[in-house]
């Protein structure tokens, strides 16, 4: 039958066109013995030549795949296995240029293992060969290989210029007392700022005022302004400085006393009919105090604009976000004044653990890092203003906690984290040396407490490079 | 998740990148890349697209963040027109849904940047103009756009961004300078900005670009 079909096609293909003999020769022949070998090998021959065929085709359609072999990142440990089921002839025997990366190729499993030495983009030349029966092709595919580096290792840490205009230290501590608790701060250039050898941005002030009151003060200059480092300093001691006032503070005690203890307010011959109602003195003793404040806000602006008309700058190239909070023990508690513009939290944990509270508002921008400013003029007629004073008091708490976005934005993520009871729980545990490095801020020791919050300033955080200042009553 | 920098390049693939052209793309473009991926912060936050733009408008590469990125070879076809009107629109869809906008339990990202390339001017003026507003919209950061070659026209671009770089020739060394100036402009973003406030871009490099 093959040999039937054999010599009809042959002789269509040789354009014979059949007849009355060539049925009857076709008829004998395919008993011949040499025309029954010829079709047998001929047929051989073909299926030969077409197995050959497809295993090149195989080989073409190989190299033509798209093999992505993702990413690896130098020191971590890598694995990838080529999936081949969609060419089952083909199989790879090595992989050449795979040694300078440091990984290895086992030809069995198909799999590339082992931990990159480095950095590096390489095209792989993987040498792969298709075999049907007992033939094969061997050929070469190029596939790209990337090895990244780990961003620890990319991170430079360049001193800052010294002799340039507003030059900062890279970083600052500080511990003391603070009235009858003790102050912890630290504030440590961001790696954004090291890599580019650029100056800390963030600063702080901590100050014994007349009358026992205190003031922390904590501001983060803007990145994106020129000479923010000397808006932070200049805005963190100009307020602090600004109620080194003995006249004011004693009027804003005795305001915050009003305020607390409305009892201690003295009407001679107020009529309890005509005289004001209590919640309307109430209010007009909030506005007081929040004027006594505001009017110390206003006056720093006016220094910062001063200061920049003076040495011949923009204002907003001093652009800077402010934070304070201004404190005094009274017999019936602690006052809390808080102030804030911008994204950096004013954080107390009362006597109750769990019990936290967040005293300012945050102005978070739609986009990150947008936020507000001291030196921008609109916030101050902005219905809003008031809002950014707190007047508060505790009778007692554990700690008053004021950070910069550079430790807010790691460790709480988002504003709304910032009164989560789990999220402080995590952050003091963290701070107690429960972290990658096993730092630990040890609040029952004075000594050397401001060194080690500097330490654990430098944690690892993904996307979180900017400076960091932490300051924190206890 | 951190906050990311997405960074959108909208490639002009037209006929007439055919050639040279093309391949100093292909050349500047994964040279850019590779310059990035030393930059710490980029490898932190940064996030790619690339929309090609002729005849047909693709998304070569989605949206992808900078230490998976793999090298890409971007083609052309041997003639045709530049659609980059359809090729912002694109643009607007994309990036209409992947910024994300800082709310109070996520992370917004920071202002995205567009990089517009082209060697012409746009064939489909009429929905050029048209997407120019909604590109606007989307508050980029910095847009740069660059004109590249002698028949490169300048004024379209002036119509989306005031940044415009003109590029003479679109060779291999002027398309390397160019994306080493991407890629400073690129680190200079993912700082602190202030609300509302534009971006700066570094000082072009030398006598090759001239930013009209």
């Amino acid at each position: 039958m093959i040999v039937e079909t054999f010599l009809k096609q042959l002789l269509s293909e040789s354009n014979i066109a059949p007849d009355k003999f060539s049925d009857s020769t076709v008829a004998r022949l395919t008993h011949n013995a040499k025309i029954n070998e010829l079709a047998k090998s001929i047929t051989a021959a073909r299926k030969l030549a077409l197995t050959i065929f497809h295993m090149y085709k195989e080989t073409e359609e190989f190299k033509d795949s798209q093999v992505i072999l993702p990413n690896a990142v130098s020191r971590k440990y890598y694995e990838y296995r080529f999936d081949l089921s969609l060419f089952p002839n083909i199989s790879i025997r090595e992989i050449k240029n795979l040694d300078k990366t440091g990984l290895t190729f086992d030809a069995a499993s198909a799999m590339i293992c082992g931990i990159p030495t480095a950095a590096l983009s390489i095209d792989l030349q993987v040498l792969f060969t298709s075999s049907q029966e007992n033939n094969e092709v061997e050929d070469i595919k190029v596939i790209p290989f990337i090895v990244n580096a780990d961003p620890k290792d990319l991170w430079l840490n360049k001193p800052s210029n010294r002799n340039d205009l507003f030059a900062k230290e890279d970083s600052d501590k500080y511990a003391g007392s603070f009235l009858d608790k003790r102050i912890v701060v630290a504030s440590q250039r961001g790696r954004s700022h090291a890599h580019e050898g650029t100056f800390r941005d963030d600063h702080f002030c901590v100050r014994k005022l007349p009358l026992e009151w205190e003031i922390i003060a904590v501001a983060d200059g803007a990145g994106s302004a020129k000479f923010s480092r000397q808006g932070s300093k200049i805005a963190t001691e100009y307020i602090a400085e600004s109620f080194n006032d003995e006249l004011l503070l004693k009027e804003l005690g005795d305001q915050c006393v009003h305020f607390f203890c409305p009892e201690t307010i003295a009407t001679p011959g107020n009529n309890p009919e005509t005289g004001p109602s209590p919640d309307d003195l109430t209010i007009k003793i909030k506005s007081s105090i929040i004027n006594i404040l505001y009017k110390n806000v206003r006056s720093l602006h006016t220094a910062l604009a001063d200061f920049a008309g003076k040495e011949e700058i923009q204002l907003k190239d001093l652009n800077t976000t402010l934070i304070f909070a201004l404190v005094k023990k009274f017999n019936f508690g602690y006052v809390v004044l808080t102030f804030g513009v911008g994204d950096c939290p004013v954080n107390i944990i009362t006597e109750n653990p769990r019990d936290i509270r967040l005293l300012n508002m945050l102005d978070i921008g739609d986009f990150g890092g947008g936020t507000r400013f001291v030196t921008m003029p609109e916030i101050f007629s902005h219905s809003n203003m008031a809002s950014r004073f707190g007047i508060n008091k505790f009778e007692h708490f554990s700690k008053l906690i004021l950070m910069t976005d550079g430790i807010y934005d790691p460790k709480f993520v988002t504003e709304n984290k910032l009164e989560d009871k789990d999220a402080w729980a995590n952050f003091l545990e963290d701070l107690n040396g429960q972290n990658e490095d096993g730092l630990k801020v040890d609040f029952l020791q004075e000594e050397g407490i401001q060194d080690q919050l500097l330490l654990w300033l430098n944690f690892w955080s993904k996307g979180n490079h900017d400076d960091r200042t932490l300051a924190i009553i206890y | 998740m951190n906050r990311r920098l997405l960074a959108y390049f909208l490639l002009d693939t037209s006929g007439s990148m055919q050639g040279e052209p093309i391949q100093a793309l292909n050349n500047g473009f994964n040279g850019l890349i590779s310059m990035l991926r030393a930059d710490p912060q980029a490898m932190d936050s940064l996030h790619i697209s690339v929309i090609t733009f002729d005849k047909e408008v693709k998304n070569i590469v989605p949206l992808t963040d900078l230490a998976s990125f793999q090298p890409v070879e971007i083609k052309c076809p041997e003639s045709g027109p530049t659609h980059t009107g359809a090729a912002l629109e694109m643009l607007c869809s994309l990036a209409g849904t992947e910024l994300v906008k800082g709310s109070s339990d996520r992370k917004g990202d920071w202002k995205p940047l567009l990089f517009v390339f082209t060697d012409g001017k746009p064939s489909d003026l009429q929905q050029y103009r048209a997407a120019i507003p909604r590109v606007k919209a989307l508050d980029f950061g910095v847009i740069v756009g660059c004109a590249a070659g002698p028949k490169a026209e300048v004024s379209f671009l002036k119509e989306l961004t005031d940044e415009v770089a003109k590029l003479d020739t679109t060779d291999v060394n002027t398309l390397t300078t160019f994306f080493k100036w991407v890629s400073s402009s690129i680190e200079m973003n993912g700082k602190s900005q202030g609300t509302g406030e534009h971006m700066a871009l570094p000082p072009p490099p030398g006598e090759l670009i001239i930013v009209v």
